[in-house]
Order: C-alpha cells, then structure tokens, then sequence
C-alpha cells in the first residue's frame, strides 16, 4: 500500500516537474490608465515574447522610437503609450490579448509585434473593429494577405525571390537551382515565385529540388544540384541550418563551384562565427532592411535609439524601429481627434513614405492584402564579416 | 543512386547506435527510453558550449559524456528507488516525462542559435561512390559496429551480463539471490547515456543540428530498435543503417523523393507482417 502511494506521489511529482518547466514564464505588461492634461496616445503590440522563437527585442525597437519622440514632447504635446503584450506563440492568448488590448485599452493602433501566430489569429478581428497593425516583423502567409495587417518585413517568400533574381540578374548566373527545404504546406509559395521569376528573367532553373524536410541531412539535396551543374543554389534555410547546409556543402567539395544564397535569418553574427570556423565563408542571405551590420550613416538614428533604450540591436529589431518611425509619421499627419478610426483613414489615405532603412517606400492605400517591403539588399559573409553586395533588389 | 545510398548511411550510423542503446536498455531494464537521442544531445550540446566557452575540447567532451552519464544515472536511479517493479504505464511515463524534461531543459539552455561545433576527430575526408565522407562519419560506423559487438560478449559471456539478462527477465527472483539489482540498472542506465552522447558527439559536426532535430533522431532509431523486436542487437543496428541508406537512395529518385521521410517507416510495417507472418498478434507481444 505504502509502496504503491509513493510510486503515484513519485510520478505526480515528475509531470509537475515536467510541466512546470513547459509552462514558461509568461509575462504581460499590465495596461495602465493614468490619465494626466493630456492622456496618452495608446498604441498596442502582440508579440512572441516568450517561445519557441521569441523577438523581444522588435516591440522593444518600438517602445525605445516611442520614448525618444516622448523626450521631444510627444505627437502635439501628447505622450505615446506602447502596451505590448507576449502571446507565449499561443494562437488563444494572442486572440485574448489582442481583445483586451483594443476592448479594454482602447489602442489606436497595433505596431511593431513580431508574432509566430498574431496574424491568422486576430486578421479578421483587427479588419471588424477597424484597427490597422504595422507589424514589426510578419511570419505566417496570413499577414500579407490580410486587409488591415500590414507588415514592414519581406516575409520569407518575398525575400527567397530576391535571392532568385539577385543571382540571375546581379549575379549573372545561367543555372540558378532552388532548393525548398520542406516545412509543412509552405512549397507551394515558392513553387509559385520561381515560375514567375523564371517568366520575368527567361531564366530557366536546371534543377528545382524537394527532396529534404528542413531540419534533415541536406546531403541528398547537395549532390542533386551538383549533378545538375548549377552555378548558384537559393535555398530556404534558417539560421541553424544554413550553417549545416553549408557545412555539408564544404564537405562535398563544392565550396568554390557554386555561389550559395539563403534567407535573412542567417545574417546574425552567432551564424557568421559558425560559417568561419568550419571554414564556409562566402555565403550570400538577403537583408530586408539596410543591413544592421554596415556602417552606413542612415543606420544612426536606429543605433543611437536602441543603445540609449538598451534594446539589442538585431536586423529584426530594424522592423520594430521603422513601424514605430512609420506610425508617428502618420500621426503627425491627422488634424483633430486620434482614434482607431481616423488613423486607419489615414493609413487608407496615405500616399507613400520613404525610410532610409527600407528599400522601397511605405505604402498602405485601400488594396485588400499588404507587402509594402519587397526589396532587400545582400550581404556576403567574407573575411571581414558580413558585407554588403550591390544595390537593393526589388521584387517585382 | 549509389551515392545517395553512401550519403545515407551516413545517417543510418547514428540511427545504428542509438537503436543499440535503446535496445540494450530494454532488454536490461524494461524501459523503452524515448529520451535516448535527447540524453545523448544534452551531452553534445553540454561539450559544445563549452568548448565555447574556451574550455579545451578534449575536456569539454569528457564532461559532456559525464553529464550524459550522470542524467541517464539519475533515472536509473529514481525508477529503481520509487518504481522498483514498474508497470509498463510507469515505465512508458518515465520515459515520456523525462523525454519532456530534457527537451524543455535542453531549449532553455541552449536555443536553436547556430554553434561551432568542433570535430573530436581530425578532418579527413573519403571519397565513396561520388560522395564525400567524413573520417568521424567513418569512426561512428566502426563506433555502432563495436557497440554491438561489445554489447553482445558482455551479455553472453560475463558474469555481470548474466546477472543484468536475469535482473530483467525475472528481477523478484534476483532480488531474492540478494543481487544488487539498483546498482546494475543505474550502471545500464548510466553507460547508454554515455554511449548515445558519445554517437552524437561523432555525428553533430557533420550535421551541425540543433538540440531539437539531434533529440527526434530517437524516431528512426526507435524503429530500428522495433524491428530488431526490442531484442536483437544485430538486427537493430543494421536496421539503422538500412533506415539511413533507404532514405539517401529514395532522395535521388524523382517521384519519391519527396515521400522519402515516410518511406522507411512503409518498409518497416511490411517486413513487420511479414516477419510476424506466422504467429498470432497477441502471441507474438
């Protein structure tokens, strides 16, 4: 009897453990209502936070844009309030917090979230209470198809796209392969950007290969584009794995017979430090923004924001900076009372806006889906660390 | 064809090791240990980051396998102390919950930011087939080839492989011939752990995983290991390696290249029937 009660005490204690280190530690800013002369202008932001891939530091780009405009004297002499709030990559806590934030909090606005799950969550939500959300940074489809979701980012297609015709047209490649490491349901969007880079080039890819799941050994993958005798080979890696691609790459011995491309999440220092010790430098990935990295004097302002506010400064993080920089742009704009309503007309009724950081000028208007950023610059990983090739690349 | 089969072999070393492990665990103790590639990751991870951390190698990969060693142990010793004739249901959610604890523990602690993952073993490359193999790749191959051998002579032929066989089979029975069965299963325990890390520590360079794709390497193992009847050493490490060459080979054939992951485990359930062709499913549990 003793024996079989501890043994259940035994195992009760083992899931609670086990739970206990699942669960997390997920924290929300709490909404506060201080009122004041003048009361603030409130904005909101839902963000993975906390999870598998947490971006804290794009809703933290954004509070710090909003703190130096508060210092200056805020948007005609009222302060700006970010409410930002982590949804733990949950879908059900980002549709809660997304309620609570304009039912309760009553924003104005969304900008500068960086969410795995906010968009196929909250679109329809955001399009019915007439909110409009400037993501920081967009990761599922559905934020570039949604009415009043519009993202500063590429998004991975878009920026796989820019690969495609930076080596064919900057390049000058004649045998540009893609490779699609497979992640559930995502071939298809690829799939479909390569046929039309192909019809707008002439371009014709002599091998497009689908043959490995992301994650897995991409030998197989390798050895098909070597066979072909491709001359560039665009793949979709994120950080992790571009560097484990390219280490198979060295391994094939075919390091210096093709020029290697790979999406935006491999331009951080912590890739470029495992590309150089296992010896494969040389890889290309595309910037959606101006690259973090170089030294060019527009980045200033973004460098001297974040340090002052101690936000780490990622390429990601360039996301946050510009929704924000974009949000007060429009606020400046609006004559008479700031609501959730005339901000989104005045999204509506925008013309353009130009940042130095972007590639392409900002544009909302009335169109039924948003992909205001479709340019990137590229970046090398040399010896002198990550360069920048070219000019911006803009996807038709 | 010839050398998608070479390039998946190189996969298939891993999946032979661990299947071994996992086996051997089986037959010992009764446990069918989901978390065995998670364990022996958490020591490669372990060794990785410290070799960051500017500890010299050779030491870092010792405390690594140490660790692997050490955390195997510990559940050895829990389920021997609370659990010390386990249901099947307790042992599953022993495994299960420690599969979880370490996943969970082993993101915390390391995310899925790419590392520099230094070779134990001198680079060296092999041209097999059109394809490139690394010397580590070569030595893991050697390393499952050796497990199982070692593994085999220690069960039949010593006296401590007796004892862990009957501990197993009948462990009221050894218990009552006063046989220190604790510490024989937390030693089972503990040397699989050192041994999957040791596999992994082998196969990570090449591959450059993160923490979470090196622990679900467990799967394939798994099947291995189910072929083999959870019994049979030999038939669980060449399972391994078919595991591997079948996947290379299925990515160089267009129209199943895509299905490759699957294909594997399509093959398994057929030679499964086959194998079991004569006897009654309840028979054969």
């Amino acid at each position: 009897m003793t024996s079989k009660t501890q043994r259940s005490a035994a195992a009760v204690a083992l899931t609670i453990l086990a739970a206990g280190m699942l669960a997390g530690c997920a924290t929300d800013t709490p909404g506060a209502t201080d009122g004041g002369d003048a009361a603030p202008i409130v904005i909101g932001a839902v963000s993975s936070i906390t999870g598998p891939a947490p971006f804290p530091e794009v809703p933290g780009a954004a509070q710090a844009v909003f703190d130096r405009v508060n210092a200056e004297g805020g948007i005609n002499g009222r302060q700006i309030k970010l409410v930002s709030v982590d949804d733990g990559a949950d879908p059900a806590q980002a549709a809660q917090a997304a309620r609570r934030l304009v039912q309760e909090d009553g924003v104005v606005a969304m900008v500068g979230s960086a969410s795995l799950v906010e968009c196929s969550a909250n679109a329809a939500f955001y399009e019915k209470s007439d909110v409009v959300s400037i993501m920081g940074t967009g990761v599922e489809p559905s934020c570039f198809t949604a009415k009043n979701i519009a993202p500063v980012n590429n998004g991975t297609v878009p920026g796989y796209a820019s690969l495609l015709y930076f080596a064919s047209e900057t390049l000058g490649h004649d045998k540009v392969c893609p490779v699609i490491l497979n992640s559930a349901g995502l071939t298809d969007p690829y799939l479909e950007v390569i046929e039309k880079w192909e019809q707008d080039t002439g371009s014709t890819a002599p091998h497009i290969d689908t043959s490995v799941v992301l994650g897995d050994d991409p030998t197989p993958a390798i050895l098909a584009v070597r066979d072909a005798g491709c001359n560039a080979v665009v793949f979709n890696a994120n950080e992790p794995v571009a560097v484990a691609f390219m280490n198979t790459v060295k391994q094939q011995g075919l390091l210096g017979s093709a020029d290697w491309l790979t999406l935006t999440s491999a331009y951080s220092e912590s890739a470029f430090d495992a590309l150089a010790a296992q010896g494969t430098l040389g890889m290309y990935a595309n910037s959606e923004f101006l690259p973090f990295m170089s030294d060019d004097a527009a980045l200033d302002g973004w460098r001297e924001t974040l340090t002052a506010a101690n936000v780490p400064r990622t390429s990601l993080s360039i996301g946050g900076y510009v929704s924000a920089e974009i949000l007060v742009e429009v606020l400046r704009s609006i004559d008479g009372e700031i609501t959730n309503e005339t901000v989104l007309a005045a999204f509506r009724a925008l013309d353009e806006i130009e940042n130095p950081l972007m590639g392409m000028p900002f544009t909302f208007g009335d169109a039924p889906s948003h992909n205001p950023n479709r340019a990137s610059r590229m970046v090398q990983a040399t010896e002198n660390g990550w360069q920048t090739v070219g000019d911006w690349v803009i996807v038709p | 064809m010839i050398d998608g089969i070479v390039a998946g072999l190189a996969s298939g070393t891993a999946y032979a090791i661990l299947a071994v492990c996992v086996v051997v665990l089986f037959r010992l103790t009764g446990v069918l240990n989901f978390a065995q590639a998670a364990l022996g990751a958490f020591g490669a991870y372990l060794c990785y980051a410290l070799a960051g951390a500017h500890l010299p190698l050779w030491l870092a990969a010792l405390a690594g396998l140490a660790a692997a060693g050490i955390i195997a142990g510990l559940v050895g010793w829990v389920l021997a102390r609370w659990f010390s004739t386990p249901t099947t249901t307790e042992r599953i959610v022993v495994s299960v919950v420690f599969l979880i604890v370490l996943l969970a523990a082993g993101f915390r602690l390391f995310g899925d930011t790419p590392r520099v993952m230094p070779s134990l073993l001198p680079e060296g490359v092999l041209t097999i087939g059109g394809v490139r193999v690394s010397l580590t790749t070569v030595v893991a191959l050697g390393l499952a080839v050796a497990v199982a051998v070692g593994v085999s002579l220690l069960l039949r032929h010593t006296h401590v492989g007796v004892r862990l066989q009957a501990m197993s089979e009948r462990p009221m029975t050894v218990q009552l011939l006063r046989v220190n069965t604790r510490a024989l299963s937390i030693g089972a325990w503990a040397g699989t752990g050192v041994l999957s890390a040791l596999a992994l520590l082998l196969v990570a360079p090449a591959r450059n995983q993160t923490f979470e794709s090196m622990s679900f390497l467990v799967i394939p193992a798994l099947a291995a290991a189910l072929l083999g009847g959870f019994s049979n050493i030999w038939v669980a490490a060449g399972s391994g390696l078919a595991i591997g060459a079948i996947e290379g080979a299925a990515a160089r054939i267009d129209g199943l290249a895509n299905y490759r992951g699957a294909l594997p485990f399509v093959l398994i359930v057929i030679a499964l029937i086959w194998m079991r062709r004569r006897r009654v499913w309840d028979d054969a549990r």
